[in-house]
């Protein structure tokens, strides 16, 4: 297998702004070691690659997963690739070089496969760029028995039909089980010499395997969908027995510091809440929680390993774990000596859910997160976000009194059926709690007391019970989130809005077609990278892109899609029927019905 | 609870001369934490282990004497301090020798005076050093932040030379601090000139002075 060699990593070194995002030798690399373990034409080698830079992709816990399984199995190795910073790029296209895995700095083209995680849409032009600078070519077509496969994963697949054409297959759903099947199927093909078609066939019958070759998407002159053939769905991967898979004990620690550094634990996948909006609360269905003991003992043995003072409970709604505060005290009574502080990211607080942030932060009192989303009750209750306004004021009230002196609030703006109403009561509710805040804190820590507000555009989310719903275009977004500002109180708040421009791309995208996939490689041959860094973004670069491919942005942010329409993505069973979306559609419908009845002072 | 001091030693070779100060502070921890090492932490909210490094050396810049004091809680076998650091750390970062300390010994940042870089040049045309020489000596006149520097010819290699510079990191009399950044350019535009290749450099030894002498951080404790 071709690698680079150190002189040559030490000359594409030269002038890089963060070298130690391209030199691996970390602690707890587990890929074979391929000066030893000479026979590697018995190994199935992985490039595992998370398009985005050096400190983002190693926070990721599902390259750390896949990474973990894959290296235990000695038939298989698997090295990590991620994004290359410009400044590195750049290098790397004078000299000529292809890039490389960190582990064996193997040239990415030297791999059997290739797994590229896709988190979000707006990563994808990441992810070719990755491709070219391995010299892959991008289209699935245009690659032959020589090269590697290229595959996809992680939420964004879903819907995959927006780059499909880049991927020879995706896994779709859970990765721990299906993408191993699929390593030792590629184990067959090595050993016997077999044909990439021999591979299909072989993998086409597992769940949570799409090959895009194989089906085909009909459309009528009015655009729309007619027909997808074959019938035959798509049936996400689940890993049905959580705990037949040990969390990471012993990640990869990352040489430069990571954007999450600590060590993180998965305590249950899923999350049954239903927020009408969240695409992650039904795309991880079933919810399935690890075992308290088991965690308890793997949390010490990974904090032991790995040298964090860090533990994060992760998942996608963490206080919903059963027990959660007794998994939190068995392992911090266990670990009082070492002086580990606990995290529990995506927390929804209310009145049970503070007695937690009490117990995680002891007597830190950092901030508190409260995520409403929608400012009135009875948009609350069409989105299903069943936080109720005196409950949430009441745990403020509380943490008040003790000292805790920041908030953050986190809304989104663009409902179906928004009103100024639901608008309006976002700076409203947050000068009540401000008002409350002067009133309750202990005297000297009034004057700091701070209320972070984090506005985000809502995007409607194949697989969720809003799929149907139109996007607000920009401009309604803008004059929605201006009036937010104007009412809001000078001192004291600090507002922070997601650019809309953004939110309309990544609606676009992750509600897209085939076709969308056009625009996808036009905006990535236009120099689109990084689209989700605020400063790399273009806009118009993906405007133009849609146009040039003949589409229309619009066509798949702002139309409201009918229930009859054949949505793109229904060829994918995600486990959760398509009656039972619409039913849940109807509903938040009709709540917002109730209001438009009796008022109607629509925006 | 007592205190104990550890004076340690170690390199910074290969990718990891790559790491910034700040990365190799945090790798050094994480790796005595998973050694089980009981280091001190200060009092308070956020509480920061008890190291003290030497002045950082330039990213991208090898090293084989960088210095550090630690404090720890307990009287630690130290030849164990070692191993168990050893074998959590990569080869390039590098624990190469430890020391208890007792008396307050002035902080390595302070007390570090001088820094003795390596450089191995390749002489296709060995008539020129005389030359090349003289153009040392005149860069040192001209920067004042070289203490000293020597030549060594390679008992393998007849084309190789080391030069060896002793920079300044402190101001003593009327010298200037040792640039290490700027130093290599000037290096470069004068080897390219004279056809002399710069195959390799690295900081090889920090010392501090004791009357006329140096001494390395070790050498006091
Ligand atoms: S928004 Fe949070 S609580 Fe609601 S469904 Fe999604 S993950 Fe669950």
């Amino acid at each position: 297998m071709e690698q680079l060699s150190y002189k040559q990593l030490e000359k594409l070194l030269e002038g890089v702004l963060k070298p130690g995002r391209y030199i691996g030798n970390e602690t707890g690399i587990k890929s074979k070691d391929i000066s030893t373990d000479s026979d590697t034409e018995s190994i199935v080698f992985t490039a595992l690659v998370f398009p985005d830079i050096y400190e983002v992709g190693m926070s990721n816990l599902g390259i750390q997963i896949l990474y973990d399984l894959i290296n235990r199995n000695k038939n298989f190795s698997a090295e990590r690739v991620f994004s290359p910073w410009f400044d590195f790029e750049d290098n790397l296209l004078k000299s000529d070089l292809k890039l490389f895995s960190l582990e064996n700095r193997i040239f990415l083209d030297e791999f059997d496969i290739i797994g590229i995680s896709l988190q979000h849409e707006l990563m994808y032009t990441n992810a070719l760029n990755i491709l070219k600078l391995g010299k892959i070519k991008i289209k699935s077509a245009d690659r032959d028995e020589t090269d590697p496969l290229v595959c996809a994963g992680g939420p964004a697949c879903f819907n995959p039909l927006p780059v499909a054409p880049f991927f020879d297959f995706f896994v779709i759903g859970d990765g721990e089980e299906a993408f191993i099947k699929v390593l030792d199927v590629l184990k067959e093909k090595k050993k016997n010499k077999k044909s990439k078609k021999w591979f299909f066939d072989n993998i086409r019958e597992f769940e949570g395997i799409f090959i895009p070759d194989d089906y085909n998407f009909f459309y009528n002159d009015k655009g729309l969908l007619e027909k997808i053939e074959p019938e035959r769905k798509i049936r996400k991967a689940v890993l049905k027995k959580i705990d037949d898979f040990d969390i990471v004990k012993n990640p990869v620690i990352a040489n430069i510091k990571p954007v999450h550094d600590r060590f993180v634990c998965e305590i249950m996948r899923g999350c049954f809440r239903g927020c009408r909006f969240c695409q992650a609360g039904y795309i991880y269905r079933p919810v399935r929680y690890r075992d308290h003991e088991k965690l308890v003992s793997q949390c010490i043995e990974g904090i032991e390993k790995s040298g964090y003072d860090e533990i994060s409970f992760l998942s996608l709604s963490s206080a919903d774990y059963p027990g959660i505060e007794k998994l939190i005290d068995s392992f911090t009574a266990e670990t009082k000596n070492e002086k580990i502080s606990v995290s529990l990211p995506s927390m929804r607080l209310d009145s049970f859910s503070f007695n937690i942030a009490r117990l995680i932060q002891r007597g830190r009192k950092t901030g508190l997160t409260f995520a409403p989303e929608a400012g009135t009750q009875l948009m609350r209750d069409a989105i299903n976000k069943n936080i109720d306004k005196n409950e949430m004021l009441e745990c403020m009230a509380t943490a008040f009194r003790e000292g805790w002196e920041k908030v953050k609030l986190y809304f989104m703006i663009g409902f179906p059926d928004e009103t100024y109403e639901d608008i309006l009561a976002i700076p409203e509710l947050v000068k009540e709690i401000l008002k409350m805040g002067r009133e309750l804190l202990p005297g000297r820590k009034v004057g700091r007391i701070g209320i972070n507000l984090s506005i985000n555009a809502f995007c409607p989310k194949p697989f969720t019970p809003f799929q149907w719903a139109g996007q607000d275009p920009i401009e309604v977004l803008e004059d929605k989130f201006a009036m937010i500002v104007n009412h809001l109180p000078k001192k004291a708040v600090n507002v922070s809005w997601s650019d809309p421009r953004k939110s309309k791309l990544e609606c676009a995208i992750s509600k897209g077609d085939i076709r969308t996939a056009e625009a996808v490689e036009r905006a990535f041959k236009k120099g689109a990278r990084f689209d989700n860094w605020s400063e790399y973004f273009n806009f118009d670069v993906w405007e133009n892109a849609f146009n040039e491919s003949g589409l229309n942005m619009d066509f798949y942010t702002s139309r409201k899609m009918s229930k009859e329409e054949i949505l793109y993505w229904d060829f994918i069973d995600t486990g959760i029927k398509k009656d039972f979306l619409i039913k849940e559609n109807s509903k938040a419908e009709e709540i917002l019905r109730s209001r438009k009845e009796s008022d109607t002072k629509d925006l | 609870m007592e205190n104990y001091k550890i004076r340690f030693k170690f390199q910074k070779i290969n990718e990891f001369k790559y790491i910034s100060h700040l990365e190799t502070v945090r790798l050094l921890i994480m790796a005595a934490r998973r050694s089980k090492i009981p280091i001190r932490y200060s009092e308070g909210f956020n509480p920061n282990p008890k190291l003290n490094f030497s002045f950082p050396v330039p990213v991208g810049l090898g090293s084989l004497a960088e210095y550090a004091d630690m404090e720890v809680c307990e009287k630690i076998d130290l030849g164990r301090f070692v191993i168990d650091l050893n074998n959590n750390l990569g080869y390039g970062l590098k624990i190469l020798d430890a020391v208890f300390h007792k008396e307050k010994l002035p902080s390595l940042m302070a007390d570090i005076s001088v820094i003795k870089y390596v450089f191995r040049l390749c002489f296709d045309d060995k008539s020129i050093l005389e030359e090349y020489k003289n153009e040392i000596d005149s860069i040192k006149k001209e920067i004042k932040s070289i203490w000293m520097y020597e030549f060594s010819e390679s008992q393998d290699d007849a084309d190789i030379v080391y030069l060896n510079i002793f920079g300044y990191t402190k101001m003593l009399n009327d010298n200037k601090i040792f640039k290490f950044n700027d130093f290599l350019i000037n290096l470069r535009y004068l080897s390219n000139n004279k056809n002399v290749g710069i195959m390799d450099f690295f900081k090889e030894e920090a010392y501090v002075i004791r009357g006329d002498i140096l001494k390395t951080p070790m050498d006091i404790v």
